[in-house]
């Protein structure tokens, strides 16, 4: 197969960037969007020239490392996978496939396709833990729980932290990946005794890290790897309406 | 995005924010159903329109509910403003290709904010024309009470006032069949059991909004009245 790649370039966080084109040729329909880039590079080395900057690491759909808009959609065409996952084979001959980094000013472009993500991490940090006791491994059926309640915490789990859903949506918002993680650890026991404060802290840090504000127009739930629905913001948009209103959290 | 705060919570946190514009914006859907159907005594004439139009403005319960939904409208309004700039600084680099595929806006090419501040404008203009538009004075039973049917009548005997209105109420449909179902969403009330129904309320709303109010200038300009 044949394709033109147009991928956007940029040195470092404070250069502009443009796109650059590259002809690729003799591509195998099996091959990865990610193996065709990595063929790209080794060209661009040989050359003595700068190599495509992208992330990734497990290449297996699991450790949301990889992220790119492909041809305006965060992990390209195709539902409930990463760009990892996606074969040249979903692409027309000949076809010209724009790559992007993730748009969010909460994201800055470190270089070429690579974003910083660490405002996840700070969310994380923030709230999404839960206070185990220290001393011997507790007897895991200590805790019961009920079956509908692990398998939509379950559902929640699934998040990659990929940002997919700050990338597709309108006002790159992180509400899908911060509501996931509010949802699943409030559904379990063990996340009760911090479930208001969670809420309170996760969201508050999310708010300072500049993303925008949800309008609901499910772009999230569209593009997300894991199809994790938008029924999730509206369990965190209750728990937070409750935490503020009627828990004792107030510092 | 509010400013970094060492407060656990803010009235200015997102969520409450979105939290707001939904309860002024479920009020004021309250209000739409409320003027649609003083508007539908057009439909029985001038002495039953002016009648009702006469009790509204001498009603202290009325004046009072109309300050309130100005200060709900003002509230929608600014909130609305600023939820706009901050959604434009969480992102000032946009994408060069974007394709859009979403299920929770059936039109998302026409957003909430292009949609509310044509509504903004459309609001303040209908007041201008209809509300403080021209004054005339009849006498209905023995009392002398303002003919607000002639001042309808008058005003959508011409095309270019009806297109506008009809374009307005176009982009109000767009944005309640939107805003509705996104209001229950926001305060958390989302189940599999009732959200069908949510999305089809709101579907159906949009539409009693659009026909409702539609067909109204369109029934006086095809000469009816």
């Amino acid at each position: 197969m044949r394709f033109t790649l147009r991928i956007w370039r940029q040195a470092q966080q404070e250069t502009t960037g443009r796109f650059v084109d590259f002809a690729v040729e003799d591509i195998p329909a099996e091959m990865s969007l990610l193996e065709l880039l990595d063929s790209i590079n080794r060209g661009l080395i040989l050359e003595s020239a700068d190599p495509v900057a992208f992330d990734h690491d497990c290449r297996e759909g699991i450790c949301g490392m990889c992220s790119l808009v492909i041809n305006g959609r965060p992990h390209g065409p195709g539902a409930g996978t990463t760009t990892c996952q996606l074969y040249m084979r979903s692409f027309a001959d000949g076809e010209t496939i724009v790559v992007e980094p993730f748009r969010a000013d909460a994201f800055p472009v470190v270089k070429d396709l690579i974003v910083d993500r660490s405002a996840f991490d700070r969310i994380i940090a923030a709230g999404g833990y839960v206070t185990v006791t220290t001393g011997q491994t507790p007897e895991a059926n200590d805790i019961l729980v009920a079956k509908e309640n692990a398998e939509e915490a379950m559902d929640a789990a699934a998040c990659i932290g990929c940002g997919a859903c700050v990338a597709a949506c309108k006002n790159a918002s992180a509400m899908l990946f911060v509501a996931a993680k509010v949802s699943h650890l409030s559904l379990l026991p063990q996340g009760q005794p911090e479930k208001s404060r969670r809420v309170l802290t996760m969201v508050r840090e999310m708010d300072q890290s500049g993303f925008g504000n949800c309008s609901n127009e499910a772009e999230c739930e569209a593009v997300c790897p894991k199809e994790i629905s938008i029924g999730h913001i509206a369990r965190m948009n209750r728990q937070y309406l409750f935490a503020m209103l009627l828990s004792g959290e107030r510092s | 995005m509010s400013e970094a705060t060492s407060e656990l919570y803010s009235w200015r946190a997102s969520i409450i924010k979105k939290q707001l514009m939904a309860l002024t914006g479920l009020m004021m859907c309250g209000f739409l159903l409320v003027h649609l159907a003083g508007n539908l005594l057009l439909l029985k004439g001038s002495d039953v329109f002016n009648q009702f139009a006469y009790l509204m403005v001498n009603n202290p319960i009325i004046i009072g509910l109309e300050w309130l939904l100005l200060l709900v409208f003002l509230m929608h309004t600014t909130i609305g403003f600023r939820l706009i700039l901050e959604n434009q600084r969480a992102r000032t680099k946009a994408y060069a290709v974007r394709s859009t595929v979403a299920r929770g806006s059936k039109f998302a090419f026409i957003s909430m904010s292009v949609t509310g501040p044509l509504m903004m404008v459309f609001i303040i203009v209908h007041l201008f024309d209809l509300k403080f538009g021209s004054e005339y004075l009849v006498v209905q039973s023995d009392l002398e009470v303002r003919d607000l049917y002639r001042t309808v009548v008058e005003f959508y005997s011409s095309e270019v006032n009806v297109a506008i209105y009809i374009a307005a109420m176009c982009a109000t449909a767009l944005h309640v069949q939107h805003g509705f179902w996104s209001a229950f969403q926001t305060f958390g009330l989302s189940h599999a059991r009732y959200n069908r129904l949510v999305e089809l309320s709101s579907d159906v709303f949009a539409l009693v909004i659009l026909i409702g109010f539609g067909m109204i200038p369109i029934y006086f300009l095809l000469g009816y009245s």
